[in-house]
């Protein structure tokens, strides 16, 4: 891989890092567990590594925005997890700084394309 | 599935004390949903290790749970550096005083003064090795268990503090400062606590068999010790500015200057004060040969010194105005 292709590949790294926990914190609505919420994510469009997600909701649930629980009902323990309230309120704030950073970037995308 | 279970234990270990077990019991269910999905039920051998080599080794993995682990937290790594560089002038400085004193006081000569400087080289290197130790285990207790945003040691800084900074002539090296200040504080050491060196080094050239024609009178000297120290005090104080601003700004020069002038006003004292010199009547050489000419040399060096930088800064003034 070239030095190009590298910094690409950093830069997109760090863009979709920016994206993941408003990406979570959306599909975590309803309870899912961190194998399901993979897919749940791909299905969705976005690409993330089982050990990035797992570590991500752990952090999530330290920072309340999470909530978890056991089902220990199947024969394999598995961990919820959950929205929590703090976790709803800071989801609407960060759409609509997700909104107000789309728009600028779009208005400056479309204005270097008119020139 | 030993080795599932070995691959979680193996993470397990390097995981932080707090949360480990929740951490590993979920590890190892997330890791089967993978193998069911991958595999299947009854997957083989090599599937599980394709498995587990896909989720990653233990360690990579035990990091993304326990995040950046710094020993010592960014925000104190300034003031660490800082502590560590004091300690080690400040060792230096110790041990160079006590070969000094050594070397006089217990007569030192020839291979004797290679093996103390030996010595005084292995116990700076022991004892500043001793105290960064200690420094950093302390740093790594803070780092461990203070949160770094509650220690923000520039949390209250404004842009006021600015205005205290000095602006002039940048010091193109430090290293002028850092030795004078070493060399100051030895002689201070030195002329206030082991006066008596000097009567040894005079003692110690005598042995030579030519007698000096005065040696110093240290009642008298003391006077002039205490004098000496106090104008040796305000130039640490001058060098210490200067290593802090990293700038000779006016003020700091005119200090300089007073500093320089004070110590040949001194040193002329010294130099023709008769009551520092008891003459030695039996001594056929120049009175200039002892103290009293090293004293001397220094009061022309001084001057000379003194007569250039004044040259220099009018000259400046002078082609400024032009």
């Amino acid at each position: 891989m070239g030095d190009k292709e590298k910094i690409m590949e950093n830069l997109l790294q760090e863009l979709k890092r920016g994206t993941l926990v408003l990406s979570v914190l959306l599909s975590s609505r309803e309870a899912s567990y961190g194998y399901s919420l993979v897919h749940k994510l791909h299905d969705c469009g976005v690409e993330i590594e089982q050990n990035t997600l797992y570590p991500l909701l752990r952090r999530l649930e330290k920072q309340e925005l999470l909530e978890s629980s056991w089902d220990t009902s199947e024969s394999r323990p598995r961990k919820y997890y959950k929205i929590s309230t703090d976790g709803e309120e800071i989801l609407e704030a960060l759409k609509v700084e997700w909104s107000k950073m789309n728009n600028v970037i779009k208005e400056m995308i479309s204005k270097e394309e008119s020139k | 599935m030993k080795i599932i279970d070995q691959y979680i234990y193996a993470i397990g270990q390097k995981l932080p004390m707090r949360g480990r077990e929740d951490v590993k019991k979920e590890l190892k269910s997330l890791l089967l949903d993978d193998i069911d999905a991958k595999y299947g039920e009854n997957p083989t051998e090599d599937q599980l290790n394709e498995a587990i080599k896909v989720f990653g080794a233990p360690g990579k993995v035990a990091r993304k749970y326990s995040g950046d682990r710094l020993v010592i937290g960014s925000g104190f790594t300034d003031l660490y550096f800082l502590i560590f560089k004091i300690l080690i002038f400040a060792m230096s400085v110790a041990f160079f005083t006590v070969f000094m004193v050594q070397l006089f006081a217990d007569n030192l000569a020839g291979m004797a003064i290679v093996r103390e400087l030996g010595n005084m080289v292995m116990n700076i290197y022991n004892a500043s090795l001793s105290g960064i130790a200690v420094v950093t285990i302390i740093f790594i207790i803070i780092t461990r268990f203070v949160k770094e945003s509650k220690v923000d040691l520039e949390d209250d800084w404004t842009p006021k503090e600015l205005k205290s900074i000095p602006l002039g002539q940048e010091v193109e090296s430090k290293i002028e400062s850092f030795v004078s200040i070493f060399f100051i504080m030895i002689f201070i050491v030195i002329i206030n606590f082991f006066p008596q060196l000097i009567n040894f080094a005079e003692t110690s050239f005598e042995k030579s068999g030519i007698l000096l024609a005065s040696k110093v009178n240290l009642e008298h000297f003391a006077l002039y010790a205490i004098l000496m120290t106090v104008v040796w005090i305000a130039e640490l104080v001058y060098h210490i500015l200067i290593l802090k601003f990293a700038v000779k700004t006016m003020a700091l020069k005119v200090y300089n200057a007073i500093l320089n002038l004070c110590s040949m006003i001194i040193l002329i004292f010294m130099v023709t004060d008769s009551n520092l010199f008891v003459k030695n009547p039996e001594s056929t050489i120049s009175p200039l040969l002892g103290f009293q000419g090293i004293f001397t040399l220094i009061l022309v060096i001084s001057a000379i010194e003194f007569l250039v930088e004044t040259g220099k800064w009018a000259y400046k003034s002078l082609i400024k105005k032009m």
